[in-house]
């Protein structure tokens, strides 16, 4: 299920999570003991409570759980930049995994629907690789999905 | 020296609502403490007990502080939760300082200065460290955002028609205007409120709730001395708390059961084995509504309403003074203030003492109060 693994690595910070994550690539809190994948990073699995966690990455094909349209700028932040979408998505390879992503918007609604395809990316912010930007991307339906195949 | 006696509230107070107070947030607390001593029929030194919320107090206005204010010499001190949650959870550790002689008055108090900080409540969560390194700088930055999420996905699950939303923001409003005491005071329609703007949807303006300035107090004695205050006492029949193995960081996107609040099973089947009463004997209830959707959550979670229903529920009326379950009668954070639910108990209160003027619950014997501080969630069944 997971792609690639990193060497065994503290999973206590966003850094490394911004540094290997990619377009169409996330990097995950991975147990190595009962082989699960997790967010947010924590101390322990939250499923078997080892402390044998790595960083694996996983592919960014994503389903959207949930979406909703940001029309307001509730920080200094986003002034300007309303409205934005803000999509909650399940991974394809690790589906009890969710993540939020933004997503682009306009007056009438996000450009994601709840229940559709997506690709999420991650960016290193340029000047502090501890954190940055992930975003989803609608893939068209019939997209060519490497090795998982047509869902 | 135990005891196993009943515990009463026996004085309520609660500065004005305020979108911003011309007073600090430590003065706040002051007064509605002293009004609350005073609504007891007792003096300052009278209490030797304090409990507040672990968080917001402790950092803002400590127990300490307020000790000095007032010359309380206290023997017994404790907090839990923070916000709503520790409001409406306060009794259970009020109760164990009242019961085991190590006390005689406890004072519980709250305050909140949202309405006139700068980063507003927005600033709160940044204590949570995905929040501050992940969610921020994505935009995922506000609670009207992670509450727009969960009204998302309700109505992809369940279906959700605007209207359910604004049937708790215009009953609500309703109780408000009646009341005459909270920061709302002209009316919502149905029609003005599908035309306020959207701000994260599905929710719009009007299903988010107020931000305020205030404090409330309420002081708490065991039954053998709550008869001599001035008021008719109120019972607290049964008083539960729960939380789950999930973080601030997870709330708004791990949860499995991502429709339903942590902690609140656990916190049913404590007050229902403390109260030995069933929620459903309740005759009215104050939810917590930092949203229209939070309160709708709250019914069917504490099965209230069945899933999928609780929204029909409040578009028939049922929310309503006439309705089957009176909620939020003084118009909740929705539309009287938003002291995160400290107000909700000072309402329920004034609600058994048969002192809740037009909204007056007719033969009102129990009420619920709820607290919810995700993950904590806090259950208060009150009775005269």
């Amino acid at each position: 299920m997971s792609l690639q693994e990193t060497a065994e690595a503290p999973v206590d910070s966003f850094g490394q999570f911004f540094r290997e994550g990619g377009e169409g690539t996330v990097a995950l809190p991975h147990c190595q003991d009962c082989d699960r994948h997790h967010w947010y990073p924590m101390e322990r699995c939250p499923h078997c409570f080892s402390q044998r966690l790595a960083w694996g990455s996983v592919s960014g094909r994503a389903t959207v759980y949930s979406v909703t349209t940001v029309r307001y700028a509730f920080t200094a932040a986003n002034r300007g930049r309303t409205p934005y979408g803000i999509a909650l998505v399940t991974f394809d390879d690790v589906p009890d995994v969710r993540m939020v992503c933004r997503t682009g918007a306009c007056e009438e609604g996000s450009d994601v629907a709840v229940g559709d395809a997506v690709m999420v990316s991650v960016t290193a912010d340029a000047t502090d690789q501890d954190t940055g930007m992930v975003t989803c991307a609608p893939l068209p339906r019939n997209a060519g999905s490497g090795a998982h195949g047509e869902r | 020296m135990s005891s196993t006696s009943d515990i009463c509230i026996t004085g309520i107070g609660a500065t004005p609502p305020a979108r911003r107070s011309t007073h600090s947030i430590r003065r706040l607390v002051v007064d509605a403490a002293l009004a609350a001593i005073e609504d007891a029929g007792l003096r300052p030194e009278d209490i030797d007990g304090m409990v507040s919320d672990s968080v917001i107090m402790s950092a803002s206005v400590p127990r300490d502080w307020l000790s000095a204010q007032l010359g309380i010499t206290r023997t017994f001190d404790a907090s839990l939760s923070y916000g709503g949650a520790g409001s409406v959870g306060a009794p259970l550790l009020a109760r164990t300082g009242l019961r085991q002689g190590l006390c005689r008055n406890v004072l519980v108090y709250f305050g909140v200065d949202w309405g006139s900080r700068p980063s507003g409540p927005y600033g709160f969560h940044d204590m949570y460290p995905a929040k501050r390194a992940y969610e921020k700088p994505i935009g995922f930055d506000a609670q009207p955002e992670y509450f727009g999420l969960l009204a998302a996905r309700y109505a992809e699950e369940y279906g959700l028609a605007d209207e359910e939303l604004g049937a708790f923001a215009v009953a609500q409003r309703e109780y408000a205007v009646r009341a005459g005491i909270g920061q709302k005071t002209t009316p919502l329609t149905m029609e003005q409120y599908l035309a306020t703007p959207m701000i994260s949807d599905p929710l719009r303006f009007e299903d988010c709730c107020l931000i305020s300035d205030g404090a409330v107090a309420y002081v708490l004695t065991v039954e053998e001395r709550a008869a001599d205050g001035p008021h008719r006492p109120v019972y607290v029949r049964g008083v539960g708390f729960g939380s789950e193995a999930t973080s601030g960081d997870d709330i708004f996107s791990q949860r499995a059961d991502y429709l339903s609040f942590p902690g609140t099973a656990q916190a049913v089947a404590a007050v229902e084995c403390d109260a030995s009463l069933p929620l459903s004997e309740a005759d009215f209830a104050e939810v917590y509504d930092c949203f229209t959707i939070s309160c709708l959550l709250q019914l069917e979670d504490l099965g209230l309403c069945d899933r999928g229903t609780a929204g029909k529920f409040a578009l028939a009326g049922e929310t309503r003074l006439d309705g089957r379950l009176p909620v939020n009668t003084h118009g909740g954070l929705l539309a009287h203030s938003y002291l995160l639910g400290a107000e909700h108990v000072i309402e329920a209160v004034r609600q058994l003492r048969g002192d809740a003027g037009p909204n007056q619950v007719e033969n009102a014997r129990v009420g619920l109060v709820t607290g919810l501080s995700v993950p904590d969630y806090a259950l208060l069944m009150l009775s005269n």
